[in-house]
C-alpha cells in the first residue's frame, strides 16, 4: 500500500471516509442539507436500501434523559420516537431496529429535521452495531 | 457562445482511509444560473445531487439503471423520494444510466424550464465527460 496519508483527498460531502466496524471495512457518507440530512453507511459497495427517516416530537424533547446523558440499562431505556419509511430496498425488523438504534445511541437524534439513511450492513447484531455507534459518534457528530 | 464553467471545486481535507468510494463536489453554470454537483462514486453505481449555488436541499431522489435486456438500450428509471411517478430526477437519472451503462442515483431539485433546462444538462455532460473519473 502506498502511503497517502499527507496528501489531501478531495470529497464532495461534509464527511466521507472508510472505517473498520469491527473488522468490516465500511463506507460512510454525511452531509446535512437544509432541509434533510443524508447519511449513507454501507459494507456492500453500493446502496442497498434507502430509508426516510421522520421525529415524532421536537428536537428538545426527543432525549428525556440527556441533560444527565444517555441511559444504557435495558430497564429503563426510552427510545427515541421515529417514523421510517423505505423508499427502497428491504424492509425488514432488523434493518428498522438497526436504524432505531443508531437514532438513540448516536447523534443522529439532534438531527433538526428529517434525514434519509442509505444502509447496507452485512449483519446486523448488538456488537457491530455499537461499533459503528462509536464510529459516527467520533467522526461525525 | 455557451461555455462550460466550472467556478471552483469542493473542500479538500487531510486523507483517511481512501476506501472504495470516491466523491466529488464542484460549481457549474448554465446561463444565469450557477449550481452545485455533488458525486459519489461507488462500485458500478453513482449518486448525483445537484442544486442550486445557494441554498442545498435534499428533495427527490430516483435511480435507474440500463436495462438487462441487451436488445434494449432504454434505462429503466423510479422516483423513490419526494414526487410521483416521472421528475426531472427520474428522467436525468435514466438518461445518465443509458449513457454510461450504470446505475445512477439522481437527486435534482433545481427548478428548470424549457430555456434553462438545456443548458443546465449541456453543463453538466461536458463536464462529467470531461472529469469522468469522478463519476463513472
Amino acid at each position: 500500500m502506498t502511503p497517502a496519508a499527507d496528501k489531501p483527498r478531495e470529497i464532495g460531502f461534509d464527511r466521507q471516509f472508510s472505517a473498520d466496524v469491527n473488522g468490516v471495512p465500511t463506507e460512510i457518507v454525511f452531509h446535512g442539507f437544509a432541509n434533510k440530512w443524508f447519511l449513507v453507511i454501507t459494507q456492500l459497495g453500493k446502496i442497498p436500501g434507502f430509508y426516510n427517516v421522520h421525529f415524532d416530537v421536537q428536537r428538545d424533547e426527543r432525549v428525556v434523559p440527556y441533560l444527565h446523558g444517555p441511559v444504557d440499562n435495558p430497564e429503563y431505556h426510552v427510545s427515541v420516537p421515529i417514523e421510517m419509511n423505505c423508499c427502497l430496498g428491504l424492509d425488514t425488523d432488523e434493518i428498522r431496529s438497526a436504524i432505531q438504534f443508531l437514532v438513540n445511541r448516536t447523534g443522529l437524534h439532534k438531527c433538526p429535521t428529517d434525514f434519509v439513511v442509505g444502509l447496507g450492513l452485512k449483519k446486523i447484531d448488538g456488537p457491530n452495531l455499537r461499533a459503528l455507534s462509536k464510529v459516527l459518534e467520533e467522526a461525525i457528530f | 457562445m455557451e461555455s462550460v464553467a466550472v467556478l471552483e471545486n469542493g473542500g479538500a481535507v487531510p486523507a483517511k482511509d481512501p476506501g472504495l468510494f470516491t466523491s466529488h463536489c464542484v460549481h457549474l453554470e448554465a446561463g444565469p444560473s450557477q449550481f452545485t454537483v455533488r458525486a459519489l462514486k461507488m462500485q458500478g453505481s453513482t449518486l448525483l445531487i445537484v442544486n442550486p449555488k445557494e441554498s442545498e436541499v435534499f428533495e427527490e431522489l430516483a435511480v435507474a439503471m440500463p436495462s438487462r435486456n441487451s436488445a434494449s438500450s432504454e434505462a429503466m428509471s423510479s422516483t423513490i423520494l419526494g414526487g410521483h411517478g416521472q421528475t426531472d430526477s427520474s428522467v436525468l437519472a435514466a438518461k445518465l444510466s443509458k449513457r454510461y451503462s450504470r446505475q445512477f442515483y439522481v437527486s435534482l431539485n433545481l427548478k428548470l424550464d424549457r430555456l434553462v433546462g438545456p443548458l443546465f444538462e449541456k453543463s453538466l455532460v461536458t463536464y462529467m465527460h470531461d472529469h469522468l473519473e469522478h463519476f463513472a
